[in-house]
């Protein structure tokens, strides 16, 4: 975040909210007034009172859910707009200016090429690195936040495992169309992914012929159903599986492109009238409009939308968020009403009373804590060599189960907190703190601690300012005494050296919290 | 909220239990060791993605075998005959002293009973690890076992390499491993000992449950793998350099740290092979049954002490299609394979009836499973580890009629 916030010192943060700076945040009027204050007068309860607390408020809530990871910057710039302007704006994320971002993603030299190129290169861990990279890096860095959590989102939905045969190479090609398309239309990402070579090659479409005695491949034609679209319990047989396979036969791949192959296509068993929980081919054999139209049938199933929308309540709300819950049903009838938009789809979920009192409610996932803490810290991404950088960032990526695009089954990587939380995991979480805050993540990923305090006083104060920096509230009473205990050091007993030199601990140990760990 | 996972009686006695090793880190390793070497160690190995069956343990007596699939059958050359009607896959040949010695034992034809049928990867996961046919139970049957004999407290009971599997779950200390030798918190500089007793005071009395629940049983076992050093041990070489090959590696070290390990549950996935499963000789899929027998064959090896006490099963979640797609692969099926290996079962022998794979022989073009896992595993739990009375927690709608004799 450096390169964009370093530039400038904002005077006025209330004016220019969203080019605010850590360093603006402590020399900035209302805030520093504050701690100040808290300075001034020891006693705890008053100075605790002067500055935010330690609960979720509604800001730092749609933060949290919209964003991957807040700042105090970010925090001021939506208590300063409003929350429901800010979630209008990120729903709306062109009209964000995200040219610095642009500018930094244009130093990768791979991901940029096209397909074609790729194929030819076949550098496979180049792409992974700078696949990771780039991943990271507007994750950390965009304005367009709420586009890069459904690039996530829809990118697991959407399953493509670059370690897989020639995915790798399909993918750059995959993540750009994933993402112009994450806050448009539900069919019409269905249709770009079921054609996407990426696709093709990961479940197995692309050699699936069923001419002569050919037996067509069902790899994409279960998934697109059980997964994608109706869910393993949406209403279709073992029978639709193979009669889907028939369907999609010869929708392949040339010269890094889409290509349907009409020769390899036939409609097997529904050759002679029969359906797919009720849809029936209506061209002829060896067209594509078959399939396209059986596609376009399943995005406006209900099973569908219920299904679909499930899963956005499970990410955005609560990991334990029953299928048929009434929030489900609700937010799916918006989905089928607005033909598949996503947009009023997520506002329909930021606008319902179980939204509102989630907060804290959702652990972050490997990838969001990761992508918080560099946020928080105000990292440095060095594009000095962008590959290395993206090296060292999918290698902290790896040791949380969240490789970019690395998912090997077709799930995706897990949505709810209990598949992905176990022991091995708390450890390396808090590892991923401790490694940051210490700058051992990696040489091109630098943090400088001295930026999250400004000449404290007091232990307490030390606290405040370090919590106050990367996690823009305050700890719970018990956090701060569980760091004072480890300090030493009495709440407004004076910072000497020796408590500066811990900073980073303390910083890993903030990132180490339940308060930190969940969102 | 978290319900489903938690469980607020058990997380107490957790935390009363971990709260109180602070004091007990002082002394050596032999206390932690005192929880001793468990009776018995059982090792799930599940190959994920639908391991085909019938290139590992070939019919190759049968012309039907040949017929349905013209260009990915085993040919001779790549057969090791077992008996006179099942070879086995030429990459598994790491297996074939074990099972000439009588520590191995395959059974064909073995699945998901009728009422779990699924062509579905992730539901036919979900049920063989729940080892139940009730797709709405939420624990695993290994979990419910552990759950139940409930004589140890040792914190290494029931492990799982990677994550909690859902087998493990029901039983709610059970840890998630991924590397033993990252598994320790790297604070350094000025307190960074303290570090662990602060996380300790930052997760006491917070009210999320599946983070306090796990940081708890985090702080515990690093206690217990800092006092026994491990993740120190070297991989021998003939593991190989697979993925499973390493979990199984640490899951020996943890074995012969004698640490009360029951149960241990290793994932290997990439066994779905819609397409190209290649030559028998150097192709995508010998290279998996390659990583698969070279990994069991140097964990047999490295557990050498304790195979009378070690019971490895490995499964997968159905088989794929009898006839061949026209990618090299063949599709989601249903009869699989299983393996179980461990010293004084029944081994060197191949169990369960052969329903054949003329057509007329098959289901839906599938093998038909003619032995449900969970007669195997039962049998597991009343003979081998000898508690038929936790069968029925175990196993709360099956009862098997009779068992195959695998555990003699």
């Amino acid at each position: 975040m450096n390169t964009q916030f370093d530039k400038q010192l904002v005077a006025e943060p209330e004016q220019q909210p969203e080019s605010l700076s850590r360093r603006a945040f402590f020399g900035g009027k209302t805030i520093s007034a504050s701690i100040a204050t808290a300075a001034a007068i020891a006693t705890p309860t008053i100075a605790a009172a002067s500055v935010p607390g330690a609960e979720i408020d509604n800001a730092m809530h749609v933060i949290q859910r919209l964003t991957m990871g807040v700042t105090p910057a970010l925090y001021a710039e939506v208590n300063s707009m409003g929350v429901d302007a800010f979630i209008e704006q990120q729903l709306n994320p062109a009209v964000l200016d995200d040219s610095e971002t642009d500018a930094m993603i244009s130093r990768f030299s791979c991901i940029h090429k096209s397909t074609a190129e790729l194929l030819q290169g076949k550098k496979r861990a180049a792409i992974r690195q700078e696949l990771n990279g780039a991943t990271a890096i507007r994750a950390v860095h965009s304005r367009r936040q709420l586009q890069e959590v459904m690039v996530d989102f829809w990118s697991n939905h959407f399953n493509v495992d670059t370690l897989k045969k020639k995915t790798a190479m399909y993918k750059p090609a995959n993540d750009k169309g994933i993402r112009e398309l994450a806050l448009g239309n539900f069919s019409d990402l269905l249709m770009f992914t079921a054609k996407s070579p990426a696709m093709l090659e990961y479940l197995d479409n692309n050699r699936s012929k069923a001419h002569r005695k050919n037996v067509p491949n069902e790899n994409y034609a279960r998934e697109l159903m059980e997964l994608h679209t109706l869910g393993v319990d949406g209403g279709y047989t073992e029978d639709d599986v193979l009669a889907v396979a028939y369907v999609l036969s010869g929708w392949s791949i040339k010269g890094g492109e889409f290509k349907f192959r009409p020769f390899w296509n036939r409609l097997g068993p529904l050759k002679d009238g029969g359906d797919v929980m009720g849809w029936m081919p209506f061209a002829a054999e060896r067209s594509v409009e078959n399939g396209e139209s059986f596609i376009n049938f399943l995005a406006y199933q209900p099973a569908t939308a219920n299904f679909v929308c499930w899963k956005l309540c499970r990410y955005f709300v609560r990991d334990d968020i029953e299928q048929y819950d009434p929030l489900v049903a609700q937010v799916a009838q918006v989905f089928s009403d607005n033909d598949t938009e996503i947009v009023p789809t997520l506002r329909a979920i930021f606008n319902s009373e179980a939204f509102r009192q989630a907060k804290g409610q959702k652990v972050k996932r490997g990838n969001e804590l990761l992508f918080s803490v560099l946020r928080a810290t105000d990292a440095t991404l060095s594009l000095e060599k962008p590959q290395k950088l993206g090296n060292h960032l999918r290698r902290q990526l790896l040791k949380v189960d969240q490789a970019v695009f690395e998912c090997e089954p077709p799930t995706g990587y897990p949505v709810n907190a209990d598949a992905y939380i176990n022991t091995n995991a708390m450890v390396n979480r808090w590892n991923i703190g401790f490694d940051v805050a210490a700058n051992r993540a990696g040489k091109f990923i630098r943090v400088n601690p001295a930026n999250w305090i400004n000449n404290p006083v007091t232990t307490e104060e030390l606290v405040d300012q370090l919590s106050m920096s990367l996690m823009s509230r305050q700890l719970e009473a018990s956090e701060k005494q569980a760091l004072y205990d480890h300090l030493g050091r009495a709440p407004e007993g004076a910072v000497r050296r020796r408590e500066l030199r811990q900073v980073k601990t303390l910083a890993g140990l903030i990132f180490a919290t339940s308060s930190f760990q969940i969102r | 909220m978290f319900n489903s996972k938690f469980s607020r009686r058990n997380f107490i006695k957790t935390l009363g239990a971990a709260t109180a090793l602070p004091a007990l880190s002082s002394l050596s390793s032999v206390s932690f060791a005192a929880s001793g070497q468990a009776e018995h160690t059982v090792i799930n190995v599940f190959l994920r993605g639908a391991m085909d069956s019938i290139s590992a343990i070939v019919p190759y007596t049968e012309q039907a075998y040949f017929d349905a699939r013209p260009t990915i059958a085993i040919p001779e050359a790549g057969r090791i005959p077992l008996n006179e009607q099942f070879a086995l896959h030429s990459a598994l040949s790491p297996l074939k002293p074990l099972y000439d010695q009588g520590d191995l034992a395959f059974i064909v034809a073995a699945g998901l009973g009728p009422k779990s049928a699924t062509r579905s990867h992730f539901s036919a996961q979900r049920r063989m690890e729940s080892g139940s046919d009730d797709n709405l139970q939420v624990d695993g049957w290994m979990g419910r076992y552990l759950a139940a004999n409930s004589g140890s407290n040792a914190v290494f009971r029931g492990v799982g390499m990677g994550k909690v599997q859902k087998s493990l779950r029901g039983y709610d200390s059970a840890l998630g491993l991924s590397s033993l030798s990252s598994f320790k918190i790297k604070a350094r500089g000025i307190n960074a000992k303290q570090v662990p007793d602060t996380l300790r005071k930052l997760y006491q009395d917070i009210d999320h449950p599946i983070l306090a629940n796990e940081a708890v049983q985090t702080l515990s076992a690093l206690d217990v793998a800092a006092a026994n050093a491990l993740g120190s041990t070297a991989k021998p070489a003939g593991y190989g350099t697979s993925k499973v090959g390493s979990a199984l590696h640490q899951v020996a070290e943890l074995l012969n740290a004698d640490l009360g390990l029951e149960s241990a549950n290793v994932d290997f996935g990439g066994w779905d092979f819609h397409r190209e499963m290649g030559s028998w000789n150097g192709g995508d899929l010998s290279i998996k049954f390659s990583e698969l027998s070279t990994a069991l064959a140097a964990f047999y090896n490295e557990i050498a002490a304790k195979q009378s006490n070690v019971t490895i099963v490995v499964m997968s979640e159905f088989g794929r299609r009898v006839k061949e797609n026209t990618s090299g692969g063949a599709d989601h099926g249903k009869g699989g394979a299983m393996m179980v290996l461990g010293a004084g079962i029944s081994g060197g022998q191949i169990y369960g009836d052969w329903p054949g794979l003329a057509p007329e022989n098959l289901h839906r073009g599938d093998l038909k499973v003619t032995t449900d896992y969970r007669q195997v595993l039962s049998e597991l739990v009343d003979r081998r580890l000898g508690r038929p009375d936790l069968l029925d927690v175990t196993f709360p709608d099956y009862t098997s009629e009779q068992y195959l004799g695998v555990f003699g």
